[in-house]
């Protein structure tokens, strides 16, 4: 029987996970060893809806990570895994409205989970323009017009 | 009525401190996307703010963003057709398996050397720069990351010569080293940042410098040279020897040659980058040096 670690949400709801899920935090990881996490942890800034995507993502890339192990002749040259069905699985995982996958982004910004922060940000800005990124960022457009189209005369190959 | 509108206020600044929650995404989390976007998107949206377009561009940002580029590994073709020579640096992990390259992937990636440049093998990859040394009157360099190309002029009076790029990682500087293929000038340096002109260095070398094959490993480029004998007894008296060039202190070390390499003969050697040292392999019979205590490995 493995050791259980409780996240406590922002509404204040408890979810037990596995020790080898909450290790995926990099944060968690630091408080396990250092052996403050007694009594549940409460994590203040993420609610229960976002917090149980990241304990399913947590739970999916540790099974992964596992099955991974039991074949490595399936790794290519870089040892890198060729994991097909989990690059599906994480697209299908983002597959979420703007606000969630916001929410997504700074948890795992704040829990320290690199993959996942990886996942989040590139989905956020996938095939965006310009003036949906001031949108989604709440950016006011602080160039004048000419301004503006300097700036893009200066990095017209980025528009190509 | 006062409670009324004491309760309004309320509501009012509720609603400011809620906007105010939710609006602004934090500075460091959009720096850490920004920091994932391809270096084509990263450009694209400097447009979008002020506040965006200086984040972007800040040296600190800017290596940060270098280094990520640069732990994923990319593979850089050439191609030639005709006078036109093509080169192309793509992310290695990025093309799926099976899967014909698309037009994007080899537009966003791309650099083409116009005619003269018949330099199949005279480019290196310096710690994120490729330099491009060919015979005529310019040296390029292009940044696949930033998809930036330089073009520098050759030092004022020189001939044709061969040029170097080299990287100093204590300074986070990258230089051009030009041979001249004559004695009466040169070598010249020139720091790529700051946008300086050539500086002749004080050394002198009495060698000329070779294309055919060069390293920079740990900021020193090494390369090599023939040395011409002042006996005037003909090509066979021709010496190639090696010569390490520190682009931090900018200084010139000879270095010897294991003795069993042929040292009159082109082609017969390369050099290589082997665990963070220079390597010499001999084809002729197959041997491994690795220079530093001259170990024979294999």
């Amino acid at each position: 029987m493995s050791k259980k670690i409780i996240f406590e949400s922002s509404e204040g709801e408890s979810f037990e996970v596995d020790e080898a899920v909450a290790l995926e935090c990099q944060t968690i990881k630091n408080m396990i060893e250092d052996d403050c996490t007694d009594g549940g942890i409460p994590l203040a800034n993420v609610n229960s809806a976002t917090l149980t995507k990241v304990i399913d993502y947590c739970k999916k890339h540790v099974e992964a990570a596992a099955a991974a192990e039991a074949n490595a002749g399936d790794k290519d040259i870089y040892g890198a895994n060729k994991d097909i069905e989990l690059k599906t699985w994480d697209e299908e995982f983002v597959k979420v409205d703007q606000p969630l996958l916001f929410d997504l982004m700074l948890a795992a910004n704040f829990l320290i989970i690199p993959g996942l922060l990886d996942l989040t940000c590139k989905t956020m800005m996938r095939g965006k323009t310009v003036l949906q990124i001031r949108e989604i960022f709440h950016i006011k457009k602080d160039y004048t017009d000419a301004e503006e189209a300097e700036v893009r005369k200066e990095n017209a190959w980025a528009f190509e | 009525m006062q409670v009324g509108e004491e309760e309004e206020k309320t509501i009012q600044i509720h609603k400011v401190t809620k906007s105010l929650n939710y609006d602004p995404i934090p500075l460091d989390i959009t720096r850490e996307i920004l920091l994932r976007l391809p270096a084509k998107s990263l450009v694209r949206f400097r447009c979008a703010s002020k506040l965006w377009s200086s984040l972007t561009t800040e040296p600190y940002f800017m290596k940060s963003f270098t280094t990520r580029f640069l732990s994923r590994p990319r593979l850089l073709l050439s191609f030639k057709k005709c006078a036109t020579t093509l080169f192309i640096s793509l992310p290695q992990h990025e093309i799926p398996d099976g899967k014909c390259l698309t037009h994007d992937d080899v537009s966003n990636n791309q650099i083409k050397l116009s005619k003269n440049c018949g330099c199949k093998r005279n480019f290196e990859f310096v710690y994120g720069l490729v330099s491009f040394s060919v015979y005529t009157n310019y040296v390029q360099v292009w940044n696949p990351s930033m998809s930036q190309h330089l073009i520098i002029p050759k030092p004022e009076k020189s001939r044709h010569g061969p040029c170097y790029l080299g990287y100093d990682p204590f300074g986070d500087t990258y230089k051009l080293l030009w041979i001249e293929y004559r004695n009466d000038y040169g070598p010249w340096v020139l720091t790529l940042e700051d946008k300086e002109s050539w500086r002749m260095t004080k050394v002198s070398t009495s060698m000329c410098g070779l294309t055919t094959s060069w390293k920079c490993i740990s900021g020193v480029i090494y390369y090599e040279v023939i040395s011409i004998p002042s006996n005037n007894n003909g090509s066979k008296n021709m010496e190639r020897t090696m010569m390490s060039f520190n682009v931090r202190f900018e200084t010139f070390k000879p270095i010897k040659f294991p003795c069993c390499v042929d040292n009159t003969q082109l082609g017969t050697h390369y050099l290589l980058s082997y665990n963070g040292r220079l390597a010499l392999v001999c084809s002729l019979d197959t041997k491994l040096w690795v220079l530093g205590n001259e170990k024979e490995e294999k």
